[in-house]
């Protein structure tokens, strides 16, 4: 099980991702992460609120009143294209981030 | 669900409910609730479920920083720290909702007896002075006035001994009447049930009180307007608006005795923005109050002394008093329909 310290700064990155797909709620994302994860992560519901809301206000996504699958009103957050340029950057960092940190770790075993 | 409810209630109650809170909490329950539907889909025990829903809640305090609102949740340093520290209060317990609210039914005969003076107390004087101006009783128009007066103060007197009674009994709960507390769940969900188990004796009063005070203009209207013939032509109108205050008067008795549960749960269950804006329509009504009764008081003068008028000048008061009645509720209305549409 992944520590929510290890992993904070990456649930931006998780949620930027699942909304390539296209638009989606709270809930869902929190399903999806969940599952995408296996055992090894359980995301926590204020962490994720935290989440969007934090690119939200960086307008990396928008929101808008929707519906989900169940009835029931929901907001749904849209990445923008501003999202889509902050993940690429994202996802470049995590890899070079990825390459430096094995580099230390290689012939360590635990 | 109702546990999920009460926990977010729970959760944010210590905390003001500012928009943005109270955004956050109407999510995180959306949240919440489509978890406990597929949990229960899954065919988990509601127990289960909601277990399961409230472990993968977190911390509030995590949702703190991304909306700005840091102040509103836990008071940082500095000047925004004082003004978020008054605006967090204790959260009320059973115990006090409970003292206050027996305290506050002990206390109602009391309180609508001096409400009933205060409004009865001018009576007396009217009558007396009017009945021997007009040889109508063998008193002489001064000794009249005196009985009168003489009256007037001792009702107000005893009407202030019985407020200082009511207040006394009231004082430990004064927090709780000045609002400076925060809602609690469990409290609002008993002070609800309280409030509702004597709403029906409640409506039923006011229903009552409403019929007396819309009839107690009729005499004064039949005795001002059928009536011709000296010395009654001056004593019944006068004996009209007493009785005016007479109705009035049944009417607040019949009706404030019964109030003490539904105001206990208006006062205990809000606070916060609701409690300030509804201070604030006060205080529109108090301005206007501040304005209105000199302006009235120097109508009747002028009328009374320029046109030598004081056979009909007194109709300002009524019709001043019915009025004031039509504008403080029309600020009010008006308060409640913009609150409606802000929140």
């Amino acid at each position: 099980m992944i520590s929510a310290d290890a992993i904070r700064g990456y649930v931006d990155l998780m949620v930027l991702s699942l909304l390539r797909s296209g638009p989606s709620y709270a809930y869902e994302l929190a399903q999806r992460i969940t599952a995408t994860s296996g055992e090894d992560y359980a995301i926590k519901q204020t962490t994720l609120y935290s989440a969007v809301k934090r690119l939200e206000a960086a307008e990396l996504v928008s929101s808008s009143a929707g519906v989900s699958p169940t009835g029931k009103p929901r907001t749904y957050y849209r990445m923008t294209d501003a999202g889509h340029a902050y993940l690429d950057a994202k996802v470049a960092e995590w890899r070079s981030t990825k390459t430096v940190v094995d580099r230390f770790i290689e012939g360590v075993t635990p | 669900m109702n546990v999920i409810a009460a926990y977010l209630d729970t959760m944010f109650s210590t905390y003001p409910q500012t928009p943005r809170l109270l955004e956050a909490k109407a999510e995180l329950h959306g949240m919440m609730e489509d978890a406990y539907t597929s949990l229960i889909a899954e065919g988990r025990t509601e127990n289960e479920a909601v277990g399961q829903v409230i472990r993968d809640f977190g911390n509030l305090e995590e949702v703190a920083p991304v909306l700005g609102i840091t102040a509103d949740i836990a008071p940082a340093a500095g000047g925004g720290a004082d003004a978020a520290a008054a605006e967090r209060h204790p959260v009320v317990t059973l115990e006090e909702a409970q003292g206050y609210a027996e305290a506050k039914k002990r206390t109602r005969y009391r309180l609508s007896a001096a409400v009933m003076l205060f409004v009865l107390s001018p009576s007396l004087l009217l009558l007396l002075s009017v009945a021997g101006e007009t040889g109508l009783l063998p008193l002489g128009e001064n000794a009249g006035s005196f009985i009168g007066l003489f009256a007037l103060l001792v009702m107000i007197a005893v009407g202030v001994l019985l407020v200082f009674s009511v207040s006394r009994e009231t004082a430990p709960y004064k927090r709780l009447s000045e609002r400076r507390f925060s809602t609690n769940p469990t409290v609002t969900q008993w002070v609800e049930a309280l409030s509702a188990k004597h709403e029906p004796a409640r409506i039923r009063s006011l229903q009552l009180a409403v019929t007396l005070w819309i009839l107690s203009a009729a005499p004064l209207l039949a005795f001002a307007l059928l009536v011709n013939e000296p010395p009654y032509d001056r004593f019944l109108p006068v004996l009209g608006v007493v009785l005016v205050l007479v109705m009035v008067a049944a009417g607040l008795g019949v009706l404030l005795p019964r109030t003490w549960a539904h105001t206990v749960a208006e006062e205990l269950t809000r606070t916060g923005a609701a409690g300030r804006a509804d201070d604030a329509e006060h205080s529109i009504v108090g301005i206007i109050a501040a304005f209105y009764w000199p302006l009235l008081t120097a109508i009747f003068l002028a009328w009374s002394f320029i046109g030598n008028a004081w056979g009909v000048s007194w109709m300002v008061w009524p019709i001043g008093a019915v009025l004031f009645g039509a504008i403080a509720g029309g600020v009010g209305a008006l308060e409640a329909y913009r609150r409606a549409r802000t929140s």
